[in-house]
């Protein structure tokens, strides 16, 4: 568990739903105060699971998404609100806005892809999907333990070869690749005869005789039901307010929005509150962890 | 060793599919009704992509890459693969992916593909999609996961498919290449690099990447400038093939004759 997460706890559906449902908001809702929003929810939850190394990531994201702004009107011509003009081409506000909302857009989904890379660790994603394709997951699991593994013993032939002066450090470019190939050869052949050993002993305890069991073992309790029904009502109030013309937006050839009435903001609050939800898990966490150790 | 032999007892020896890997795939309705769904699923996505407006590109395009991948999964899973073909198929991906290691002297220089293509032709077309899918996934572990994840698991899979394909028809030998059908493959190899496996993944920056109202300029602008990393890319699958083609298809074969794995 990281440091400050809470969210990462829950069963790994309910995560899983949960980024599945903020990356596709993030790429399909492109009107400015649902994108805005969108990545403010997504920087606050970055926040929440890194802490302070998040702001990085975050002043990183700012640049890469100021750069794609201000380039897109000089790629992009669209558009009848001339500012000036560079080469001979019109730099118009709609390119501009257009460059934000996708500048904004691709900032978004990094962010929620860098909470899903700390939640989502690769023991619940084969939990999630070891019931539904158990050959790849086993397949999956094991190469995630042998890629170090074949690293370190990479690491050891290689030494080993350094010694007898076949260093693929030194020599010529083609002596080089000789021992390259020798190195990939030699682990090769150490890794499949290993290969085997640890199948046969797959077979000799029974692999392929029952359903697939997991080695993590995750419960869905009352307070993932909770959460889950909290998340689907906010996303069926987003959808129904999104097909009543909520997120509209055209950016060609003016810029145009739609409806700013009622539903406009019911869509707005309730994409708002589910985008929030596991950054309102992990600061509700901390406090009752500080009201809790402060009363002792 | 009777036991390795009863494990394969299907496979027919006068067939060319890889004595490593039972591939006696049988299509049934559950194949077939998977096959539908894909037919169905991917159609409609493009619609409601379209539907929707111009916003979607990204979504669509790896909603339909995924789709693709739909068919492979579930013949993979469909035959219940034996342990031995899971890990031989296992280490092959980690080593794709630990290979890196072995060459870390030559920065830029990416021999996954190619040892996903000697997979594909060691152990056939089926196995070897798994393998360029599998490795592709797990690289993204190490580094990270984005919208460009299904894309280059369809490309490194499209990969071992082909060669294991050419394996399975018998246009390659599965051992034993001598000098001109190591050049033969060594040049396919970088050839599909540069026009079929770059130009995928090239795709993708468009998708994701493009500004689309700009159009097709802006998709030449892309694949354009992917063009020399394809051809750096192309030239490391090159140098790889040729150099370990031979030691890996060799020593997978001599594990399945070791082992006796449907060898007669």
């Amino acid at each position: 568990m990281r440091k400050g997460d809470n969210f990462c706890t829950f069963h790994p559906a309910v995560t899983l739903g949960f980024f599945v449902i903020a990356i596709a908001l993030a790429v399909l809702v492109r009107r400015p105060a649902f994108v805005a929003y969108g990545v403010a929810m997504a920087a606050l939850y970055y926040l929440s699971v890194h802490g302070r190394a998040g702001f990085k990531m975050i002043a990183g994201l700012a640049v890469l998404s100021a750069v794609v702004t201000l380039v897109n009107p000089l790629v992009n011509v669209m558009g009848v609100t001339e500012l000036f003009s560079v080469f001979g081409r019109p730099y118009t506000v709609e390119a501009v806005y257009y460059g934000a909302s996708i500048a904004g857009m691709l900032a978004c989904a990094l962010l929620w892809f860098g909470g899903y890379n700390a939640v989502m660790t690769t023991d619940r994603f084969t939990y999630l999907f070891g019931a539904v394709v158990p050959a790849f997951s086993l397949v999956l699991t094991m190469v995630l333990r042998l890629v170090p593994n074949y690293q370190r013993k990479i690491k050891e032939l290689s030494t080993a070869r350094a010694c007898v002066g076949m260093s693929t450090a030194s020599g010529t470019r083609s002596e080089r690749a000789a021992h390259g190939t020798a190195l990939v050869s030699a682990l090769a052949s150490w890794a499949l005869e290993n290969g085997v050993v640890t199948a046969d002993s797959m077979r000799s305890r029974g692999y392929g005789t029952g359903k697939r069991t997991s080695f993590a073992h995750y419960r869905f309790t009352a307070r993932d039901g909770v959460f889950t029904v909290a998340m689907l009502v906010l996303l069926l109030l987003t959808i129904v307010a999104l097909a009543l013309g909520a997120g509209w937006v055209d950016f060609v050839p003016t810029f145009r929005e739609g409806r700013t009435d009622f539903v406009f903001f019911a869509g707005l609050a309730a994409s708002a509150a589910l985008l929030a939800l596991p950054t309102y898990v992990n600061v509700k966490e901390a406090i009752s962890w500080r009201i809790s150790t402060s009363s002792i | 060793m009777q036991e390795h032999n009863s494990m394969n007892e299907n496979h027919n020896a006068t067939t060319s599919s890889s004595p490593l890997v039972k591939d006696g795939g049988k299509r049934n309705w559950k194949a077939a009704l998977i096959y539908i769904a894909v037919l169905v699923l991917t159609p409609l996505t493009l619609v409601v992509g379209t539907v929707l407006g111009d916003t979607n590109y990204i979504l669509t395009s790896a909603l339909v890459i995924l789709f693709a991948m739909i068919p492979f999964f579930a013949s993979f899973e469909s035959r219940a693969p034996q342990a031995r073909e899971l890990v031989v198929l296992a280490v092959m991906c980690a080593i794709a992916v630990a290979s890196r290691v072995a060459f870390i002297w030559l920065p830029a220089f990416k021999p996954m593909a190619a040892i996903i293509m000697i997979t594909g032709i060691a152990l056939g077309a089926r196995t070897g999609f798994m393998a360029g899918a599998i490795s592709a996934l797990v690289s993204n572990f190490v580094f990270s996961q984005g919208p460009w994840t299904p894309w280059q698991m369809f490309a490194f899979g499209l990969a071992g498919f082909v060669f294991g394909l050419l394996a399975d028809r018998g246009v390659i030998p599965r051992q034993n290449l001598n000098m001109k059908q190591k050049l033969a493959v060594s040049i396919g190899g970088a050839l599909f690099i540069v026009c079929i496996l770059g130009i995928i993944l090239d795709t993708c920056s468009v998708f994701t990447m493009v500004d689309i109202p700009e159009g097709p300029d802006g998709a030449i602008v892309i694949y354009a400038s992917g063009f020399p990393l394809n051809c750096v890319h192309g030239a490391a699958t090159f140098v790889t093939l040729f150099l370990v083609a031979n030691p890996l298809l060799d020593k997978l074969h001599r594990i399945s004759v070791k082992y006796g794995f449907g060898m007669q």
